[in-house]
């Protein structure tokens, strides 16, 4: 498969302009990029941040505050001294309302490009087909993959991310390396090769969360890490479905902003494109959660539209599954059935605070449809969540936690 | 709308248009010839002049206002930092690439000090309006202070502060907190104002930044209104009786380049606001009146050729005053490229006094009214806000609007199409899709480094000095009357009095309600 090109945007400072980001983004998306939106007010230390865990190979900040200067000499400082990171040949590009007379001092820090502004400059005509240009000369790869194993092994973020590039990229190279480092402990599905660490008490909580959109996933997995990240050493895979030309919108680093989780030593967060036909489940996603539990982290969350499809089911990936559902669906609970809820471990029913009375007759209807006890002594528990309002978290994670515990005992997965 | 090339007696009669009901005379209900009966043909009452000002120190943003002042303007405007209206100090890592950049920097009382330094607020002929929305609450309980420390009296205290919440969610984005929250100071504010400060605007409801992230003009129109609305019925789900404070309720609208346009939506701006306020809620006298400050429109102005936005902004002025307004801000025209120069913001404010003291337009109030064009464009935008209106009610009102993210997405819908349209040259913008020549224009006007250090020094000497235990204990207290619900606007006050920043003063409702992201849907 041709590699999509992947843009990190950022409005950068305290920019909140976003009526003509909003637009650009969907540009971009329409002509085949991978988006990793940020959002606005995005400071350099975050952009330069999420720029190292998501690897991508354009990285572009539009600025309109006035504040371009500093705001790119912040950020190419911090790319240039961080480990890993400091080697890169970044592309970083700019954009918004910047001076001509600035262009020479930008480039002069290593901007690659800034392009200007107003509506004589027609993103579609004159601005996606440079960066579909400059993308060509992005080079993700590495020459002593042994080495960035080491390093991913060391718990370098920028080497895990740069490794989760790779196998993106479906390098033979990263795959051989994990295949090689997981040996003994991969079972075979038909053609294609699943595996998982086996469930100890120094093996990641792999936790999985599906459900369809709109019903508050991003919130939620934000929640998560707020509940989490002071103890825990936890990573996110947010996978979002690939559209109509081949581009994609990742979004969910939008939604989980806040700064105290973009540059916590204890977060890694990573964006994927679900292509078809994995239907929301990449099929790097085994190899990429065996790379983040080398790294030592403790709890991986796995955020996905789909269920997967038969040869690679998202269930069969994670430890713990939460299906999240929320009382929009109303009376459609009957059209789950047979669905992925079916293979829940625990059952979420997000935005509960919006329609109380709502959330309370959905709460039941789930309970008395899915909550049953399973073969293996497990009862799908059905917990009552507001993540906008942090409410019910405490209680899930203490459900999740249950279920590893159960999973232990049991000897499951 | 459909625009017709000529209007006539007909089209004002298919539209139902009669001079008794709908048109009326200048100072009579519905007000749409003006709010008052002599409008600007008095010297001493026309608009007030008054250019929106702000950058760097406030050593700096003082010493342009006084020489405007000089120059002849009649009124102050207040632009802060993004820093400031984040409620960011400037010695928050956060804040340090925007200091002092998009405006001035005032993170406590003592910065609002220097601001008007030499500046006698105790004159009744001054009025201050401060754009901020967020933070509005600790910025207006700084200027009340410092305001109060020079004499003046509160009771008599004219001037403006924008807080006008529900539009944040939808085009500026300098909310910080939810809706519902920001919603409660915001009643808050003006509940206090009506007890202490009663010729206080405690709030400009806006359009200027619905319409500059690409609304149309009939939206603009129409979600002004409903977010006025919506405020009005929150002030009186407090138990405020609408005639208390529905006088100080101010308006705040965009002009663009469509001359005649820009006009009729004024008027009808005036005119559905009076009949809202009227039989939606029983008010009565200057309760009905619309007083509106204008800006001309920063979309409108090109970074090519950008003298030519003089001509631009001189021809919006003109519709301003023409479609009766009672405060102006004329841009410069090197406002696409950085804040503006000394001799383009004169040149801006001598535009506005060209149209005062040359042309003689004030002379003659409402020229348009009884045109059979400007009759039947205003009679037609107003219906379709009308429908906007109607489609935002059935959804349950504009918190619901705001909250679902549906009026955001309207505006983003309409941005894209205006982009789309400039594209093709199906708008036509001189210099850009026609006549255009590749030079653009550039600026030599930078904020200094060192100036954004001497901010960052300034608050930490201001925190080194102050009384830290009153400090302490004013935020103890604001949080405590958080806690109870109660109107937090003395709290704040005894905050700043205490020279309490706006960071620390804001964390506490960061705190208790949580912030708010925004809405993004692909």
């Amino acid at each position: 498969m041709e590699r999509v090109a992947r843009i990190l945007f950022a409005k950068g400072g305290l920019d909140g302009h976003d009526a003509g980001s909003d637009i650009f983004v969907q540009l971009l998306r329409d002509s085949g990029f991978e988006v990793i939106y940020t959002s606005i007010y995005q400071s350099p230390e975050e952009i330069a941040r999420q720029a190292i865990e998501e690897d991508p190979d354009i990285i572009g900040v539009s600025i309109h505050s006035g504040a371009h200067v500093r705001v790119f000499e912040r950020l190419m400082y911090i790319l240039g001294n961080t480990a890993g990171s400091a080697e890169e040949k970044w592309l970083v590009v700019g954009g918004g309302l910047i001076p001509e007379s600035d262009f020479p001092k930008l480039k002069a820090l290593g901007v690659r490009e800034i392009f200007g502004s107003g509506a004589s400059v027609s993103a579609e005509r004159d601005i996606i087909p440079r960066l579909k240009e400059i993308a060509q000369e992005s080079e993700k790869t590495t020459s002593d993959v042994p080495a960035l194993w080491e390093r991913v092994r060391a718990g370098e973020r920028f080497a895990m991310s740069r490794f989760i590039t790779m196998l993106e990229q479906s390098d033979a190279r990263a795959q051989a390396v994990i295949s090689l480092d997981a040996e003994g402990k991969t079972w075979a599905r038909g053609d294609k090769l699943s595996f998982r660490l086996p469930m100890d008490s120094s093996a990641p909580h792999v936790v999985g969360l599906s459900g369809s959109g709109g019903v508050g996933k991003s919130s939620l997995i934000e929640q998560l890490l707020q509940h989490l990240y002071r103890d825990h050493i936890v990573a996110a895979l947010c996978v979002d479905p690939v559209a109509a030309y081949g581009g994609a919108v990742l979004g969910d680093r939008c939604r989980i902003q806040d700064y105290n989780l973009t540059c916590s030593a204890n977060v890694f967060i990573r964006s994927l494109a679900a292509h078809e036909p994995y239907k929301g489940v990449t099929a790097s996603l085994p190899f990429i959660i065996h790379v983040l539990a080398r790294a030592h982290q403790q709890v991986i969350l796995v955020e996905s539209v789909g269920a997967g499809q038969e040869d690679v089911r998202f269930n069969d990936i994670v430890d713990t599954f939460v299906y999240v559902a929320s009382p929009a669906m109303g009376d459609h609970v009957q059209a789950l059935k047979g669905g992925a809820i079916q293979k829940a471990d625990v059952i979420v029913l997000n935005k509960s605070k919006s329609e109380p009375d709502k959330a309370d007759a959905m709460k039941s209807t789930l309970e008395a449809n899915f909550s049953h006890e399973r073969g293996d002594g497990w009862t799908v528990p059905v917990i009552k969540t507001d993540a906008v309002s942090r409410v019910g978290i405490g209680d899930l994670w203490g459900e999740i936690e249950n279920h590893k515990r159960h999973l232990m005992k049991d000897r499951r997965r | 709308m459909k625009r017709q090339a000529i209007y006539t007696p007909g089209d004002m009669k298919a539209r139902g248009i009669t001079h008794a009901k709908d048109i009326g005379n200048p100072g009579e209900y519905p007000f749409l010839r003006g709010i008052r009966e002599t409008m600007h043909t008095e010297l001493e009452h026309i608009w007030t002049m008054r250019q929106f000002v702000g950058f760097g120190s406030p050593e700096a943003t003082n010493e342009r206002n006084r020489l405007l002042l000089g120059n002849g303007q009649t009124g102050l405007s207040v632009a802060f930092d993004m820093p400031t209206l984040l409620a960011y100090d400037p010695d928050n890592p956060r804040a340090e690439c925007d200091i002092g950049i998009g405006g001035v920097s005032i993170p406590t009382r003592a910065a609002m000090e220097k601001l008007f330094s030499g500046i006698d607020l105790s004159n009744e002929d001054i009025s201050t309006s401060m754009t901020v929305n967020g933070p509005a609450s600790v910025l207006l309980a700084m200027y009340f202070a410092v305001a109060e420390g020079k004499g003046a009296s509160l009771a008599r205290l004219r001037g403006t502060i924008q807080a006008d919440p529900l539009k944040e969610y939808i085009a500026q984005n300098e909310y910080i907190l939810p809706p519902r929250a920001l919603l409660k100071i915001f009643v808050d504010m003006v509940e206090y104002c009506t007890k202490v400060a009663p010729r206080w605007n405690p709030v400009s409801i806006s359009g200027y930044h619905i319409r500059e992230a690409g609304s149309t003009a009939a939206q603009e129109l129409a979600f002004t209104i409903a977010n006025g609305g919506t405020y009005v019925e929150e002030c009186i789900a407090r138990g405020m009786p609408v005639d208390s404070f529905a006088p100080r309720l101010s308006f705040f609208w965009d002009f663009d380049i469509d001359f005649l346009g820009e006009i009729a939506k004024i008027r009808a701006g005036r005119r559905m606001w009076a009949r809202m306020m009227k039989e939606q809620f029983g008010a009565k006298d200057t309760s009905l009146w619309m007083r509106a400050h204008v800006q001309t429109a920063g979309i409108t102005l090109t970074k090519e050729q950008p003298l030519i936005n003089i001509a631009r902004v001189a021809i919006q002025a003109l519709g301003a005053v023409l479609a009766g307004v009672q405060s102006l801000h004329t841009n410069s025209y090197d406002e696409q490229l950085s804040l503006p120069s000394e001799e383009a913001v004169k040149i801006a404010l001598r535009t506005q006094q060209i149209i005062a003291h040359e042309t003689r337009v004030r002379e003659v109030i409402d020229v348009f009214g009884g045109s059979y064009a400007l009759e039947c464009m205003t009679s037609d935008i107003e219906e379709e806000a009308y429908a906007h209106i109607a489609e935002i009610n059935r959804m349950g009102g504009m918190v619901a609007a705001v909250e679902s993210g549906w009026a955001k997405q309207q505006v983003g819908n309409s941005a894209r199409q205006r982009q789309e349209e400039i594209e093709r040259g199906e708008i036509l913008v001189v210099g850009q899709n026609m006549f255009h020549d590749e030079k653009a224009g550039d600026t030599n006007f930078r904020v200094e480094r060192s100036v954004q250090d001497a901010q960052v020094d300034f608050i930490r000497e201001v925190k080194r000095t102050r009384d830290n235990l009153a400090v302490g204990h004013a935020l103890k207290e604001l949080t405590g009357s958080v806690r109870a619900g109660e109107n937090c606007m003395p709290y704040i006050r005894e905050a700043v009095l205490a020279n309490a920043t706006v960071q620390e003063i804001f964390d506490v409702f960061r705190e208790a309600f949580g912030t708010h992201k925004p809405d993004v849907r692909f």
